[in-house]
């Protein structure tokens, strides 16, 4: 995220005025093209090609892997097809158990949509709370904000099981929907977000013209930070279709579990029975991937400003 | 600031009601009379475990078993944990996790002597299915039994090399030695794995660990451990072994297939991975009886087996015993674990005779036309067990301890003898920094 900045204010860049910055990188840049050309044109591509190579191999075995027989999965070459078994994996994957997998893959969509909706409003609301209020306590609540990034989620695991306990949330639901709500990291960009999209001046004008908080708030606030919103939704989402130390902790029963969750079980069976399902995780993978891609590509958009999103401030 | 503060007390309010909505329900009925329901916790495919609860449930009227399934074993002890700390919705009966000992050390199980002696005097479990269910002298689980040991080796390999099947361990080293000139690796020791070692001190009769009264008593270096040192040493000095891990599946089996490794000791419940996943060596391979003691005075095949586990906090242990006794001994509940699609049975290790469920454990392809050997393998390996083996309240810790000195072993860094030198010290201290009454 910081690279930009980095390259372009190297050790040369002097920490200049304002004013002073752009013609020295200008300048940077022009000379490298100028001397380096073919050295670096290749260095870049052959440091591309290895990195496409790096993430797409694993997925170029999957594709493979999905195809083959439960025998072809641990004897033959791991990159290329042997015998085509795709048709009938994907029956075994969606009759297995009566179909538990298609359950899996609603309560997931179910948990992340709610969730995730959930927790982009409340998030938002309280980005825009934080960026557009004065109030006594602002500074420390935004710090206990970015100081709870610091706590590693798994260190919670015990309290939260207890309190959920008490709360009766056990192996509901709702012990995965609720925690999804609050997310430390969605308030500070949303806040950042907020900061930048609306113009305080803007407010003021709605005040004067009497319109109430709340109102400012939906009618004006919400909306000019759509685009922040469904950046949080999209991240949000993402973790919360990975989510999978929740579930196993949370959620007894496997017809209440996630996708992932039951994917693990599924690869863990073979431990020690009888039974192996590697061939239905291979093939479950795949099309657990589709939703997500699906997301991702009609909403590649936000993702893109999302992934920058707070690096500027 | 004063809409701020009405917004956040709003969003509790609506949030503190939604949760005391979706709290209720439910739970409640545990004190009304009708059935009571045993909750089992396991992560066995449901497929291999619903059937013999819904068997249950057809023919008992008070007790209802209910089967929720568990991610995976780690999983499980992760959860149990949890929930015998909050106390609330307890399972009865949980697949066990660990050593029965270990386990009771951690306050997590409860004593179930009561309900269980009365089915052992009944005689429904066989003798060497008991030790591995108790912690010292009680019963904190019901016995489900062991797996029956055996070797299978590549018979088609001995063959080809003219080498004879191995009875003793002595015979064993002697074929590895002859292999060794072709390539070929007569047995795998996994870097991660030290049951090898476990299972032939076991094979010897020994234990590591003892009882006196309230003292434990550890001795690694006893004549059968060393015993069984022995065999691991001469078998690692002379380079006979691979050290094929088995957390990478598809490379264990393709190596098991290839052909350059030809016996491994196996349990029944292995040989339908290995008939679904050979292709090269199906029909290749033999069963034979577990290779022996050359000074053994009668046959002997290690059987420590396990229990299915009763937590504390469960609430009715009675029924819980009454409904694991009626899964893992009856025959109306064994033959309710038959799959269709691999003609098999859950093996029956707790009772004293398996013999009618022998046929359907052993696979068709995988030792062809020798398949009818196999029946004659296993039933031996049953009236061989013996189970000695008992376990100290820290095996876990002694364990992963264990594990460390083994994969040196078995890479040559330093000698069996040493590794269980290592183990007694660190055995002993560990108790003592328990606060344990410890002898060693």
């Amino acid at each position: 995220m910081t690279t930009t900045i980095d390259t372009a204010s190297g050790p040369a860049t002097p920490p200049a005025a304002p004013g002073g910055k752009p013609p020295v990188v200008r300048r940077r840049t022009e000379g490298g093209a100028v001397r380096h050309t073919g050295r670096t044109k290749v260095l870049v591509l052959v440091g591309l090609a290895l990195f496409a190579l790096y993430s797409l191999a694993p997925v170029w075995w999957l594709l493979v892997a999905a195809t083959k027989g439960q025998r072809d999965l641990y004897t033959t070459n791991g990159l290329w097809f042997s015998e085509f078994h795709l048709w009938d994996n994907l029956r075994d994957l969606f009759t297995y158990q009566d179909g538990i997998f298609l359950k899996w893959m609603g309560n997931t969509l179910f948990y992340g949509f709610a969730g995730t909706i959930g927790m982009t409003v409340i998030c938002v609301a309280c980005g825009y709370g934080l960026a557009m209020y004065e109030f006594r306590g602002r500074g420390i609540l935004m710090g206990c904000i970015i100081g709870s990034f610091l706590i590693p989620g798994a260190l919670l695991t015990i309290p939260s099981f207890l309190l959920y306990t008490d709360l009766r949330l056990i192996d509901t639901p709702w012990a995965i929907i609720v925690p999804g709500f609050f997310n430390a990291f969605s308030v500070y960009l949303a806040k950042v977000y907020a900061e930048g999209a609306i113009p305080p001046e803007l407010l003021e004008a709605a005040r004067i013209d009497g319109a109430g908080e709340y109102h400012i708030f939906f009618q004006i606030g919400a909306r000019l930070m759509s685009t922040g919103a469904a950046t949080i939704f999209l991240l949000g989402f993402v973790g919360a279709w990975n989510n999978f130390f929740g579930p196993l902790v949370y959620l007894r029963s496997s017809e209440k579990w996630t996708v992932m969750l039951g994917l693990y079980s599924w690869l863990k069976v073979k431990v020690d029975s009888s039974v192996d399902l590697t061939g239905l995780v291979v093939v479950g993978s795949i099309v657990s991937l589709i939703p997500m891609v699906v997301l991702m590509i009609s909403m590649q958009r936000y993702w893109r400003s999302g992934v920058t999103l707070g690096s500027l401030k | 600031m004063r809409t701020h503060f009405r917004v956040t007390a709003a969003t509790a309010l609506v949030l503190s009601v939604v949760l005391a909505g979706c709290g209720g329900g439910s739970e409640s009925d545990s004190t009304a009379r009708g059935p009571v329901t045993v909750t089992y916790w396991t992560w066995d495919e449901p497929k291999t475990v619903q059937p013999v609860a819904d068997k249950f449930n057809a023919t008992h009227d008070n007790v209802k078993v209910k089967v929720v399934k568990q991610a995976d074993n780690p999983g499980t002890a992760a959860n149990l944990r949890n929930v015998v700390a909050s106390g609330k919705g307890v399972p009865c009966l949980v697949k066990s996790f660990g050593q029965v000992p270990g386990l009771v050390g951690e306050g997590l199980l409860s004593d179930v002597t009561d309900d269980v002696e009365p089915y052992v005097k009944k005689g429904v479990f066989n003798d060497a299915s008991l030790l591995s269910a108790q912690a010292g002298g009680r019963y904190y689980s019901v016995p489900i039994g062991y797996q029956p040991s055996f070797l299978v080796i590549n018979r088609k390999v001995y063959d080809q090399y003219g080498i004879a099947v191995p009875k003793t361990w002595d015979d064993l080293i002697e074929a590895g030695k002859k292999l060794k000139k072709h390539g070929i690796h007569v047995m795998n020791l996994a870097g991660e794995d030290p049951s090898t070692l476990e299972n032939l001190v076991q094979q010897a009769g020994g234990s590591w660990f003892a009882t006196e009264g309230d003292t434990w008593k550890v001795d690694f270096l006893s004549p059968e451990s060393l015993k069984a040192a022995d065999v691991i040493q001469r078998l690692v000095d002379n380079d006979l072994v691979a050290n094929q891990t088995y957390m990478d599946r598809p490379a264990l089996i393709n190596y098991f297939d290839s052909g350059r490794m030809v016996s491994l000791p196996t349990q029944v419940w292995q040989l339908g991975n290995y008939e679904l996943n050979y292709k090269k060596s199906l029909g290749d391979w033999e069963p034979v009886d577990l290779p022996q003691f050359k000074d053994a005075p009668s046959f002997t095949a290690p059987a420590h087996g396990t229990g299915l586990l009763v937590p504390k906090g469960c609430t009715h242990p009675k029924e819980a015993v009454e409904a694991a006794v009626w899964m893992s001994t009856t025959k109306e509940g064994i033959d309710a674990s038959y799959q269709d699609d691999i003609k098999q049975y859950n093996w029956p290790g707790a009772v004293p005779d398996p013999s009618p469920w022998v046929d359907s454990a052993v696979p068709d392809k995988l030792f062809g036309d020798r398949k009818g050997e196999a029946k004659k393998v296993i039933l031996k390996a049953v009236e061989g067990a013996k189970d000695t083996w008992l376990v100290g309240p820290n095996y876990t810790g002694v364990f992963a301890e264990l594990q460390d000195q083994w994969a040196k072993v078995v890479t040559k860094k330093m000698t069996m003898r040493q590794a269980l030198e290592h183990m007694q010290k660190f055995t002993v201290k560990d108790l003592k920094s328990k606060n344990i009454n410890v002898e060693g």
